[in-house]
């Protein structure tokens, strides 16, 4: 009985042994994707400590190195990183340079990737206060985005409301701003929750409701404090020195600025500086 | 006849005997003459020098003549002239007249305040060469405690008479210096007088001003503590600057040698970096390496492999409100 547990283990062993193999020699093709992912793991790891910079150089080198060997999944990954980046700092016009990589020949890109480069391109015409094209390039996000391959649609809400707000119709704004607001909770995604109240406050303030605007944008100041993203924080405190500066609070619209001022100089973004001194310019 | 013959012979052994002692006692004479005449400067060849003086008070014959102290000579003769003048006549030995100047002049002096008077020769200016034979030298008297004393007299005399002539002038009751002090008593009574008004007035004022002037009086007590607390303060800073001062030599002294020490610590730290610690950062680097490539061949092995999914680059999901988040699109959050 003994021997025959014996000879059993050995023979499992013997399996065992011959199922393993020695791993496939490592190409120079797998020796750079490893790269690239790793460029990538470490220009992500810099975004979560707020350093953009170093972020934008190391998704300009993973760029690089997919574009050395046209892996086209890995340039358009690192192509809308590095455009998202460019936005964050206020450099929009490098921000469209690294978005062209992907829409001059969308169609060797997935629809995802080509959705999310228009919605970049949106986010960067509603910066440019370009309505018109910020209407295209939204119309086209939406288009290119199917789920559930595509995990956008709560963003792309959001800035339908922008959008709607910019054109100037409040009310609907509104109606936007909390479906956008309802899918960010059912999705669990506190960012795209801030974005929703912020559009919701600025809407509520160019109604006249300056006490419920300056509620909803408090609420999305303290989420983006809370997830600690600067630019998030600009411009919640931009949106707040407006609201005060449109119901005559100067003092307070002066605070608030400043403080948008400060932020913004921490971050090193220079749009929201200009914004934040111009509106610093009017209450004084 | 034989006794006859001894007797002559025996007187005039005696004879010779006593011309030999005779001869001897004379020439022992002599010698002890000559010998004294000697000793005595018979045989010294000497100058003689005159002074005339007023007088030949204190001066005697055989008087001791001195030069520094050491005898040259002596009085050889003090003799009146016809015109009630003393000449005295010196005799010096010869030896000392090169050290006797032509110009030289005599002292009486007395050696000690109860010893006695000796002339002694004072040094003239050496320009006429040393005193010769037969020179005629000035005398001068040296002032006895007695002259002294009497010119002091002299000089005090007339002081006492005056004194005792301003005396009896300010003890004379109608002397000018007693009205005047009359005058004087007069004008303190009345001065007295005045002063109490005064007092008065100076209290009247100083009781104004304290009233009036509290304010000031603090404000210059607070002033005059400022200025206190200021001058404490600068001799604090002044202590201080000092000690600085004294320090800077210390303090560069020490940067210098920290300078110092740090450039060997450079030294040392690139020798590291050059020499071992490369070696050793390579070689972890290996380490590394090699570790990663174990931990790849592991993930492409069977069965891990089947497990592990392939590395792949994440996309930043977009974010509505601008910016971006370091969340991948196709996953969770990741912080």
């Amino acid at each position: 009985m003994r021997a025959a547990s014996i000879a059993l283990l050995l023979c499992l062993a013997h399996g065992l042994a011959a199922c393993g193999s020695a791993p496939p020699a490592q190409s120079d093709a797998d020796t750079r994707r490893e790269r690239l992912v790793d460029l990538n793991d470490r220009a992500q790891r810099a975004v979560a400590r707020g350093d953009l910079r170093r972020a934008a150089a190391l998704y300009r080198e993973a760029l690089r190195v997919a574009e050395s060997f046209e892996d086209f999944r890995s340039i358009g990954v690192n192509a809308l990183n590095l455009a998202a980046v460019h936005q964050a700092l206020g450099e929009p016009e490098a921000a469209h340079h690294a978005l062209e990589r992907v829409l001059a020949s969308p169609a060797r890109f997935e629809g995802p990737l080509v959705a999310q480069a228009a919605g970049l391109k949106t986010v960067l015409a509603l910066q440019a206060r370009e309505l018109g094209a910020a209407e295209d390039w939204l119309k086209r996000a939406e288009s290119e985005c199917k789920p559930p391959a595509c995990r956008i649609q709560t963003a792309l809400l959001v800035l339908r409301a922008q959008l709607t707000l910019e054109r100037g119709a409040t009310g609907e704004s509104r109606s936007q701003a909390a479906q956008a607001l309802a899918a960010s909770r059912a999705e669990n995604s506190r960012e795209e929750e801030a974005n929703a109240l912020r559009v919701d406050g600025r809407a509520a303030a160019a109604q006249g409701g300056h006490a419920e605007a300056v509620a909803l944008l408090s609420q999305a100041l303290a989420i983006d404090k809370q997830l600690a993203l600067p630019y998030k924080i600009g411009l919640d405190l931009i949106a707040l020195a407006e609201t005060e500066m449109m119901r005559g609070e100067r003092e307070a619209a002066r605070d608030y600025a400043q403080r948008a001022l400060g932020v913004s100089r921490a971050a090193g973004n220079r749009q929201q500086q200009t914004v934040a001194a111009r509106i610093l310019e009017r209450v004084r | 006849m034989k006794l006859g013959l001894e007797m002559r012979k025996g007187v005039r052994d005696i004879t010779l005997a006593s011309r030999i002692f005779l001869v001897l006692g004379v020439v022992s004479l002599v010698a002890a003459v000559v010998l004294l005449a000697y000793y005595k400067g018979a045989f010294t060849q000497r100058i003689q020098i005159y002074f005339p003086a007023d007088s030949a008070a204190g001066m005697n014959k055989g008087m001791a003549v001195k030069l520094v102290g050491f005898k040259v000579g002596s009085v050889e003769s003090i003799a009146i002239e016809s015109d009630l003048r003393v000449m005295v006549e010196l005799k010096i030995d010869a030896k000392y007249a090169p050290m006797i100047d032509a110009d030289a002049t005599v002292r009486l002096i007395r050696e000690a305040i109860i010893g006695s008077n000796v002339l002694e020769f004072r040094p003239g200016s050496g320009k006429r060469g040393p005193v010769q034979d037969k020179a005629i030298l000035q005398y001068e008297r040296e002032p006895s405690i007695e002259s002294g004393m009497m010119a002091l007299l002299d000089q005090v005399a007339p002081i006492v008479t005056d004194i005792r002539q301003i005396t009896a002038y300010l003890s004379a009751p109608d002397s000018d210096l007693r009205q005047a002090v009359r005058s004087v008593n007069r004008t303190a009574d009345a001065l007295a007088e005045a002063s109490v008004e005064v007092k008065k007035l100076i209290a009247t004022t100083t009781d104004r001003i304290e009233k009036g002037e509290t304010r000031v009086n603090s404000v210059l007590g607070t002033a005059d503590k400022l200025l206190q607390d200021a001058g404490a303060s600068l001799t604090v800073i002044d202590g201080s600057l000092r000690k600085v001062d004294a320090a800077i030599p210390g303090i560069t002294s020490k940067l210098d040698q920290t300078l110092e020490n740090i450039r060997v610590a450079s030294e040392a730290v690139r020798g590291m970096v050059t020499g071992d610690l490369s070696g050793v950062v390579g070689e972890a680097g290996a380490l590394v390496s090699d570790t990663s490539e174990v931990v790849r061949g592991a993930k492409r092995s069977w069965p891990v492999s089947s497990f592990v999914q392939p590395p792949r680059d994440s996309l930043l999901r977009l974010d509505g409100g601008g910016g971006v988040t370091a969340v991948p699109a196709d996953g969770g959050r990741d912080r």
